[in-house]
């Protein structure tokens, strides 16, 4: 084992515990990160949800309603955002891009041709929260490689020590 | 039925351990040091002499430098072959794991809009509220025991690792890792809010539920009751107003159609100047069709429509609150299931 550690072009112990108080105080913002988009994520999906009762108020309670959701049985369609991986820095990041399909839904015809404009609020409302949803994945998924991280540099600085 | 609020600050509190505290207690306490800091050492009653402004400190990015990249690759590199040298096959498992810094990390609950229990079974619920009392008790003091402590934040650890640096660069010795200070910390999450349900709204709440309960339940029972069985159908009065909603339906439609066709016979002519009388009819009786087509469909939805007579006798649901005793803002579980009983007595 040591054999590899003492090789000339491989980082001393002290550059190691020097990255590992970088990426220790990384994560601690990180993690301070992540409960701030969570918190975005749950104001917008509040707001949203109250244009959607709304607009539940306004076109009454069976206009607006799960009942008027596809079914298994109804027509497929594609999904009208989709998200693809991009690696940048080696940490890989989640992006979101509009799907050019061509049978893609607008939600809103389900519940009817001249819908009340709180629904395009909620709508609006709740595109917007997939970016924050897609942002708080790419923390996580930071946090996630600086814990592999810290493992890592422990295991290494105790094996040369 | 207590809410959870947003939570108002995301600061993380970091309640360091003995070693840290141990370190902390050789820093000299000067203005420079956060405050939170200085109150470790000095107590919890120190107040800083000058407002100190934490933009203007020079702080060292955190940010991995390229150089940084590379010794990671070098050591993830080396740590991949001792791990295939010792055939020990550690997979990282997906979910987060406990870090060696002992870092805790607690799920934070997206505070989703809890809907209203609406359980018919009230002992259960009962129950339940109880259940979630004792819970929240505990939880308060939980943390309040938590607001006692001292606490540090991550701008303080900022600092904290600023201070280190600097030490490092005056080329003092024995300078200590901010990883092996921090090793052994407790980082806590901060709690949701707990909004507490209003007592009037929620035997409001209670109320309004028992009065719909009712309201079903004699509908439901209405076939079976001899009483009732006959009660609003068959008075005089309510036949009276059934005919005249109607015969009101009906007016209502033939003066429309009879509007419609004065346009076309008279209007037009008046608009434009002399036409012939043929087609003077004709105009008319188109217009008058056009209307009656719009009309019948409205005249449809109201023939169709129930005359329904709101009960007047007086439904359950717990006393009004007229009578003082709930005025001391307290809340009894036991007046629904009251409320229930007395409706069954009918």
């Amino acid at each position: 084992m040591s054999g590899t550690i003492q090789d000339a072009d491989t980082p001393s112990v002290t550059e190691a515990s020097e990255l590992l108080d970088k990426i220790v105080l990384k994560q601690l913002h990180l993690m301070e990160e992540k409960m701030r988009c969570e918190l975005n994520i749950e104001s917008s999906i509040k707001n949203g949800s109250i244009h959607l009762a709304k607009s539940r108020y306004i076109m009454g309670q069976s206009a607006v309603s799960t009942a008027r959701l596809p079914t298994e049985s109804s027509a497929d369609f594609s999904a009208s955002t989709v998200c693809e991986t991009v690696e940048e820095d080696g940490i890989k990041q989640i992006k979101v891009i509009e799907n050019e399909a061509e049978n893609i839904v607008n939600p809103l015809r389900w519940f009817g041709v001249l819908v009340p404009q709180n629904m395009h609020k909620a709508q609006n409302i709740f595109q917007n929260t997939i970016n924050f949803i897609v942002e708080c994945v790419n923390v996580q998924v930071q946090l996630q490689t600086n814990l592999k991280y810290i493992e890592m540099l422990r295991q290494y600085i105790n094996s040369v020590n | 039925m207590d809410l959870k609020g947003s939570l108002v600050d995301t600061n993380l509190r970091i309640f360091p351990s003995n070693n840290l505290l141990d370190y902390i207690k050789t820093l000299p306490i000067n203005n420079d040091v956060p405050i939170n800091i200085a109150r470790l050492v000095k107590g919890k009653t120190y107040e800083a002499k000058s407002k100190h402004d934490l933009d203007e400190e020079v702080k060292i990015p955190v940010h991995l430098n390229s150089k940084d990249v590379e010794n990671l690759n070098k050591i993830k590199a080396v740590i991949k072959i001792d791990d295939k040298a010792e055939d020990i096959v550690e997979e990282e498992p997906e979910t987060e794991k406990e870090p060696v810094t002992a870092e805790k990390k607690e799920e934070i609950p997206i505070t989703a809009e809890k809907t209203e229990e609406e359980g018919t079974d009230k002992d259960s619920l009962n129950k339940d509220s109880e259940k979630d009392d004792s819970m929240e008790k505990s939880m308060e003091i939980e943390e309040d025991e938590v607001e006692d402590e001292l606490y540090l934040t991550t701008s303080d650890i900022d600092w904290l690792y600023t201070h280190l640096q600097n030490q490092k660069k005056k080329g003092t010795e024995n300078v200590p890792y901010l990883h092996t200070l921090l090793e052994g910390s407790d980082i806590k999450t901060p709690r949701n809010q707990r909004i507490k349900r209003n007592p009037v709204l929620e035997a409001r709440c209670v109320k309004l539920r028992a009065q719909q309960e009712a309201r079903e339940y004699r509908k439901m029972t209405k076939s079976v009751d001899n009483v009732r069985l006959r009660f609003p159908e068959d008075t005089i009065s309510y036949q009276m107003k059934q005919l005249n909603r109607q015969l009101i339906a009906i007016g209502q439609f033939l003066i429309s159609i009879f509007a419609g066709f004065l346009f076309g016979f008279r209007g037009v002519e008046w608009m434009v100047g002399n036409l012939d009388f043929g087609f003077r009819l004709l105009l008319g009786v188109m217009c008058a069709l056009v209307i009656a087509l719009a009309e019948i469909y409205f005249l449809a939805k109201k023939l169709n429509e129930e005359l329904n007579i709101p009960e007047t006798t007086q439904l359950g649901g717990p006393p009004k609150f007229a009578d003082g005793r709930h005025n001391n803002y307290e809340y009894e579980p036991k007046v629904p299931s009251k409320a229930i009983d007395k409706e069954h007595q009918d």
